[in-house]
């Protein structure tokens, strides 16, 4: 037995091992992550933010295709025709009154997205969770009657905007169900409930959520895909500078 | 000393034209007293201006002092009368805020004299016209003849070869205007200044040793008389 | 002196006319010297309380933090702030670091009656702020912060009466640190500064500079370094010497003037002075109407005169030497008398001043001053006055002059 095929034998028992007694905080993350990443998608919906001067709904169309190209389109009336494009680590938006391009960069992607609890930095974010933090399984815990994992992430750097995070993650469907969001010194800032879960290509994703500001009380933002088509071809066009003035 | 070679000077009025003065020739010697009458309208002002260089004439040419003034121009035409011509008017034309002094010496300023020989010149001028002590007054403070009086003495303090008067007395009454009348005279005997002046008036055609008389800008009459 | 004699005789004669006119000018002029006072007071008082309170003399940032200075980046923070502040002082000026970055003020309803947020900037300023700023001065109730002190903020006394605050009122800071991540504390508002500088009493926060590097994870990095310059010296040209000398040290620095940091205010300033031009303008016409209708109907009455001097020989050169004499003389009149009022109302603006307080609580104004608006004396302002009112006038008399000169001396006698 050469030492390569002792090596292997060893890594397979000791996942084996590892499923049948427990599973680790990096392998529901992990998993995680991978129902949330698709080939391509297509979808529709809706941003509702609510704060102390009322409610707001903004609906859009979005576009993306692997993990760092996307494009929204605001399709309500009072933004009808702004665009989003990220492509790499590029983020542009484009005003149609003004006809203008703007190429958001270091702070400015702070910003809010439509006066949400979004950023524009959120719409950037890496798509592997474990590259910017580091994950500990803390427990388990019942919501809404499914059990889930509870994963609290902290942060490996200062450049993610929250130091700590805690998520519910669905044991059996493998999707966050509730995140709350910590400063370092463990203030919660945001916390974040999936409110309906929908099936997609075989996997569950949630169809709507609502963000809370914990520090501003009445303020939520509710994130709603009305519909989604996955893994379809699209053009590279379609996520090009020239295309985000039509 | 004057000398008017055919000339004429026409005013255009809109249509009309009128000939002031009509190919008129005259010729004024030095130390002359010469009174030009005409009634109103005959040309005698248009006459008087045209000598005294202050204004032009259309037709023919001017000498005084044998120099050409048809073809000099308005600044050569100010310097000469500057220099040359003294002028009275019908109503004195002094400046109200000056004094009979000042109204006096300025024409001395004119020509850049120096101030000592403009006070001294000024001072016994204005004695000779008889207003010794009245140098300080203003016109309003003197009366007609007194003013009139000033007048001859600015027309005469630079000593011109020629002194032209624009009905000097119509302003005066008659005791009044014999005694300027008189002056005049006086001071054209006793300095040999060339006086040509304007009337309408017998009495003061009277006063004059040459009359010459105009009617629709012709010279109708040209006579010496004895004093 | 012939030609001044006669132009000062001239005038006598018309003495309500020459009076009037020059009532006008003088109006004009004093009006000019009262707002030109006025804003040069402003002006004086506003670029000391903004080098007092707002922007200090010079300020060193990084060139990339001045060109995203809308955002206040902590990213883009001066690294090592240590070796500059000494070849400052090196260089014998007082120079402190200081942080300025964005937050929320998050007011619950226990404390505020309601729940609220606010968007702030946050100034975090160390013990030495002192050598610099003169905000000592200014605690109008409770405290400064110590320093390391966690949690002690001190606020404006216009932001604190908009937000209801008081000494001792508590609410939470919420804010991005060096890097990106949210942080948020609680925090307690220990002191109110009442400021002359209105703009520092409507959005000052202030906090301690240890606490905020704590917060913000800025390992000893500022956004600034702020050098004052004494009032004598002329800030270019310290500006030169600290950037040449900083060059070789860290060359990703900039020396800023206070001037390119209150860009705002010099576009207020240079709007206003607009308007002093305008006044000036304004007297020009007076002097233009008032003077040429003076010297028009001086010369219509005088027509006579004109033509029996013109006759006497008198060069055109005289007259209009003579004429442009009289009209600069009534409008010398008309500037000594403005100036007498114009300082009257100086010396009012100086020591008594205007009481905005009704208007500027409310309204931005740009100027940085408080409730008060002081005058300054300025020599230059009389003489530009004086100088303008008396030539302008006599340069409104050149038409009525001209065109009594275009007329025939013929013409003018027969009128007598």
């Amino acid at each position: 037995m050469s030492r390569k095929t002792l090596f292997i034998i060893t890594l397979l028992l000791f996942f084996s091992c590892a499923s049948l007694w427990a599973i680790t905080a990096e392998e529901i993350i992990a998993a995680v992550d991978a129902n949330t990443s698709f080939a391509s998608s297509h979808s529709s919906g809706a941003i509702i933010t609510v704060d102390r001067f009322g409610e707001k709904k903004s609906t859009f169309e979005a576009w993306s295709k692997g993990d760092n190209t996307s494009l929204i389109e605001f399709t309500s009336l009072a933004e009808r025709g702004q665009k989003i494009l990220r492509t790499g680590s590029s983020l542009y938006l484009y005003y149609p009154e003004a006809d203008q391009l703007i190429r958001l960069q270091g702070a400015a992607l702070r910003q809010s997205v439509l006066g949400s609890d979004l950023s524009y930095e959120d719409m950037t974010r890496e798509s592997s969770t474990l590259a910017s933090y580091d994950a500990t399984l803390e427990g388990e815990d019942v919501i809404d009657g499914i059990q889930c994992w509870i994963v609290k992430l902290v942060a490996k750097s200062r450049s993610s905007a929250y130091p700590i995070q805690t998520l519910w993650v669905d044991q059996e469907r493998f999707v966050v169900r509730k995140g709350l969001y910590a400063t370092a010194a463990g203030r919660a800032l945001k916390e974040m409930e999936v409110i309906a879960l929908m099936e997609v290509g075989g996997v569950a994703m949630a169809k709507e959520s609502r963000i809370a500001d914990l520090l501003k009380r009445g303020s939520s933002t509710t994130m709603r895909i009305e519909s989604i088509e996955i893994d379809i071809p699209l053009p590279d066009a379609l996520f090009s500078l020239e295309n985000l003035s039509w | 000393m004057v000398r008017l070679e055919d000339v004429s000077r026409i005013y255009q009025n809109g249509q009309s034209v009128v000939k002031a003065l009509d190919r008129v020739s005259l010729s004024v010697s030095g130390g002359e007293f010469l009174s030009i009458a005409g009634p109103s309208g005959s040309g005698k002002t248009t006459m008087l201006n045209l000598i005294g260089c202050l204004d032009t004439f259309d037709e023919g040419e001017l000498y005084i002092n044998e120099r050409p003034i048809g073809g000099m121009t308005n600044k050569e035409r100010t310097a000469f009368r500057r220099r040359h011509l003294g002028f009275i008017f019908q109503s004195y034309n002094l400046i109200p805020v000056l004094t009979a002094y000042e109204n006096v010496s300025f024409v001395l300023e004119l020509l850049d004299m120096e101030e000592k020989r403009i006070k001294e010149t000024t001072l016994h001028m204005l004695s000779e016209v008889g207003l010794a002590g009245l140098e300080g007054r203003r016109p309003a403070e003197l009366s007609g003849g007194q003013q009139q009086r000033v007048a001859i003495a600015r027309a005469l303090v630079k000593e011109p070869s020629i002194v032209l008067a624009d009905e000097p007395t119509a302003n005066l009454d008659s005791k009044t205007g014999e005694e300027i009348l008189t002056l005049m005279k006086t001071m054209n005997e006793r300095r040999g200044t060339t006086f040509i002046f304007s009337t309408h008036d017998a009495m003061v055609m009277e006063y004059a040793r040459r009359l010459v008389l105009l009617h629709d800008g012709r010279v109708v009459s040209d006579e010496q008389r004895g004093s | 002196m012939f030609l001044l004699r006669l132009a000062v005789k001239n005038l006598s004669r018309y003495t309500r006319r020459t009076i009037i006119t020059a009532v006008a000018i003088a109006m004009g002029i004093a009006m000019y010297l009262a707002v030109d006072s006025m804003l040069l007071g402003a002006a004086e008082e506003s670029e000391r309380n903004l080098k007092w309170y707002e922007t200090a003399s010079l300020r060193v940032h990084t060139t990339a933090w001045w060109e995203d200075r809308l955002f206040l980046p902590l990213d883009e923070a001066i690294e090592e702030p240590q070796p500059i502040l000494e070849t400052i002082h090196a260089l014998g000026y007082g120079a402190v670091s200081r942080t300025r970055f964005s937050a929320e003020l998050i007011l619950g309803w226990e404390e505020f009656g309601e729940d609220g947020y606010l968007p702030v900037e946050i100034t975090a300023i160390g013990e030495d702020d002192g050598t610099v700023y003169r905000y000592g001065a200014t605690l109008a109730e409770g405290r400064f912060f110590n320093a390391g002190e966690m949690d002690g903020i001190v606020l404006g006394s216009w932001l604190a009466e908009d937000i209801g605050a008081t000494v001792g009122s508590s609410l939470i800071v919420s804010t991005r640190g060096k890097g990106g991540f949210f942080e948020a504390f609680d925090a307690q508002v220990v002191g109110l500064v009442n400021c002359p500088n209105p703009n520092v009493n409507r959005t000052l926060v202030m906090m301690d500079i240890q606490a905020a590097d704590q917060y913000l994870g800025m390992k000893g990095a500022v956004t600034n370094i702020d050098i004052l310059v004494p009032d004598r010296e002329e800030v270019q040209s310290v500006q030169r010497t600290l950037s040449q000398a900083l060059s070789s040290l860290d060359s990703s620095v900039i020396v800023l003037t206070w001037k390119d940091l209150a860009q705002d205010y010099l576009a207020i300033v240079s709007s206003k002075q607009g308007g002093s031009s305008l006044i000036l303008f304004l007297i020009f016409i007076i002097a233009a109407v008032g003077i040429s209708n003076t010297m028009l109907m001086a010369m219509y009455e005088r027509g006579g005169e004109i033509a029996m001097m013109r006759a006497m020989g008198m060069e055109e050169r005289r007259l209009w030497v003579s004429f442009l004499l009289e009209a600069a003389l009534i409008g010398l009149l008309g500037s000594a008398i403005g100036m007498v009022l114009g300082a009257l109302a100086t010396l009012y603006m100086v020591e008594v001043g205007i009481d905005l307080s009704f208007m500027l609580r409310d309204l931005d104004m740009g100027f940085r001053i408080p409730s008060v608006m002081r005058g300054a004396w300025s020599l230059s302002s009389f003489i530009v006055a004086a100088v303008g009112g008396t030539v302008l006038s006599g340069m409104a008399a050149v038409i009525p002059v001209r065109r009594a000169l275009k007329s025939p001396i013929t013409t003018a006698l027969v009128r007598l």
